[in-house]
């Protein structure tokens, strides 16, 4: 950790109201980023986590205000740790935001701001979104979307619950399938995951996109045998838990149905990508 | 390398562990093992309605109650003196491993509580340390004799949950070294020297637990909720995934459907299942509910 820096720092406001900087501003880097939040260093660092700012804010009689700024390589990685607990679509900040009371976070081309007040108090809640109103007009460019979200069909997709990544340990985050890295995804794959409405309590859609054709056969082998060897001869597979499951290898595409409640609800999921793909 | 792993299916193919794989890796109790009655490990939940006020404040008296409550119900002795004099020995060199995190640490309250209940037992005050960080540094705990564990519960990034099995992570001298597959094998550190066979008592707070996480300090006041509870045992992996449960049940209550543990806290699984420190199989605790019991979830 080092103190100051002025290209991350000018992204901040120096003072919100009565809110004054606390003490000096702290930097982390990929190196130092543990000394700061050990166990969540690693969300993100697997999303190319550049380095962070953490600025206090204080106010007498109030509690501190922790401001967290983070550079990521590119707004796609951004965006994937700000969907990494998303809850609810919400714009008011930024490309993406949400705010709980006490906490508010939003993501804008390679930045993901966090901004914390525990409790929150009338007079923090108004600072909190003075301080988001101030780094949402500091940074200037907006960043893209990753574009296998495109690959996402949009009827009955549940827009807050799409998860993107690029390190397999985030897919057993949301649904557990293997302690192996059986679809081999990594820094050179991209990966989306979606719940959609369907019947019961519908079921989830994973998209792993390739760098080659090659790489995306490998990997669709690879997690059929491992997890779902019935495929081969037949076009979805009913897990022991009574729920259902199908992939297909759509050219660098690796397209996998999760926990649909019926065989029906596996195919069509399925097909459905097929339809929108090649719209 | 191996090829496939530890899958999902595995998980609900075995019988056996199919309480263990659902409730603490794949987020569903629906197939608990109907309970056995014997060769149980004990696991203790004491709960008061006052234990923490409004503000966030705990009352000492009711949290030694509490525990007084607890030990007698885990030790089945008369009386709590007792108890800790079975675990604690007036020679003993003991370490009480804390947790200072700040938005939930340990109540300085039952800190104080712990020492004094050692200091009872006939332990000289100089021969007793409580402490997080700093462990490989403090000659208390790298001469121990006796451990006593306590912590908050809380969900964590990188491992699901932060419990028990994890707050011995600081007697590592390089705790990211156990991040491997989302802290697999923490259940490791209680192999070493400095640490094996030395805990004699386990405390997990579940007074003001942390169910779900948000932003880089993963904590969100919001999913914070006043449970009014500890959890107390012999056995950390039997209590830990007690913890599991009473998360899980939390987060379907709030959610309003099965939201699992993220990621999955597979450490205390394989606490049980291959390092075999303890029981984590559900059907294997026998939970003994003390106290307030609205909303107790389990």
């Amino acid at each position: 950790m080092k103190e100051g820096d002025s290209e991350l720092g000018n992204l901040l406001p120096d003072s919100v109201g009565s809110w004054e900087i606390g003490r000096g501003d702290q930097i982390y880097t990929r190196e130092t980023l543990y000394d700061y939040i050990n166990g969540g260093a690693e969300l993100y660092l697997s999303y190319g986590f550049k380095r962070s700012l953490s600025r206090l804010y204080r106010m007498a009689g109030e509690p501190d205000i922790i401001v967290d700024l983070f550079e990521m390589e590119n707004p796609q990685s951004a965006f994937g740790v700000f969907t990494h607990s998303r809850e609810t679509i919400e714009a008011d900040f930024g490309q993406g935001s949400q705010y709980t009371p006490g906490f508010l976070t939003f993501w804008k081309d390679r930045y993901l701001a966090s901004i914390l007040a525990s409790p929150e108090t009338p007079n923090s809640r108004g600072a909190v979104l003075q301080i988001a109103v101030a780094i949402d007009s500091a940074i200037v460019g907006e960043g893209s979307l990753p574009r296998i979200l495109a690959l996402l069909p949009q009827e009955g997709l549940a827009e807050p619950s799409i998860r993107y990544f690029r390190h397999h340990v985030w897919l057993n985050s949301h649904y557990f399938v293997s302690d192996e890295n059986i679809l081999n995804i990594d820094q050179d794959t991209e990966a989306v995951l979606a719940k959609y409405k369907g019947e019961g309590t519908g079921h989830l859609l994973l998209l792993v996109q390739y760098r080659e054709e090659t790489d995306a056969q490998v990997a669709y082998e690879r997690f059929v045998s491992s997890f779902i060897p019935e495929r081969v001869r037949q076009p979805a597979v009913q897990l022991e838990d009574g729920r259902w499951a199908t992939s297909e290898l759509i050219a660098k595409l690796v397209v996998v149905v999760l926990n649909a409640p019926t065989e029906s609800e596996a195919r069509d999921a399925l097909e459905e990508v097929r339809v929108h793909i090649n719209q | 390398m191996r090829q496939k792993g530890i899958t999902r299916r595995d998980f609900l193919k075995q019988t056996a562990s199919a309480a263990v794989g659902s409730a603490l890796y794949l987020g569903t109790t629906s197939q608990l093992i109907a309970a056995m009655k014997q060769d149980k490990i004990k696991v203790v939940l004491v709960r008061h309605k006052a234990a923490v006020d409004s503000q966030g404040n705990s009352g000492r008296a009711v949290l030694e109650q509490m525990l007084d409550d607890a030990v007698v119900a885990l030790s089945g002795e008369a009386k709590p003196e007792l108890a800790w004099k079975k675990w604690i020995q007036a020679d003993d060199i003991v370490g009480i491993k804390t947790n200072v995190w700040s938005p939930l640490p340990v109540p300085t309250e039952l800190e104080d509580i712990l020492r004094d209940k050692v200091l009872k037992s006939g332990v000289d005050e100089r021969r007793i340390g409580i402490r997080d960080r700093g462990l490989l540094g403090d000659q208390i705990f790298t001469s121990a004799t006796a451990l006593i564990n306590v912590r908050p519960l809380r969900t964590h990034y990188w491992s699901g949950v932060g419990s028990l099995l994890k707050n011995y992570i600081t007697f590592v001298p390089r705790p990211s070294a156990y991040h491997d597959d989302t802290c697999a094998d923490l259940a490791s550190i209680w192999k070493m020297p400095l640490v094996e066979g030395k805990t004699r008592l386990n405390i997990l707070v579940v007074l003001t637990p942390l169910f779900h996480g948000t932003g880089p300090h993963h904590f969100n006041p919001q999913y914070v909720w006043t449970y009014q509870g500890l959890l107390v045992g012999t056995d950390p992996v039997a209590i830990d995934s007690v913890g599991v449960r009473l998360l899980q049940a939390k987060r379907r209550e709030f959610f309003g459907e099965d939201r699992p543990l993220n990621p999955p806290p597979k450490h205390v699984f394989l606490a049980d299942t291959r390092h075999h420190l303890g029981v984590a199989d559900p059907a294997k605790i026998e939970l003994i509910k003390i106290g307030w019991e609205e909303e107790v979830l389990l």
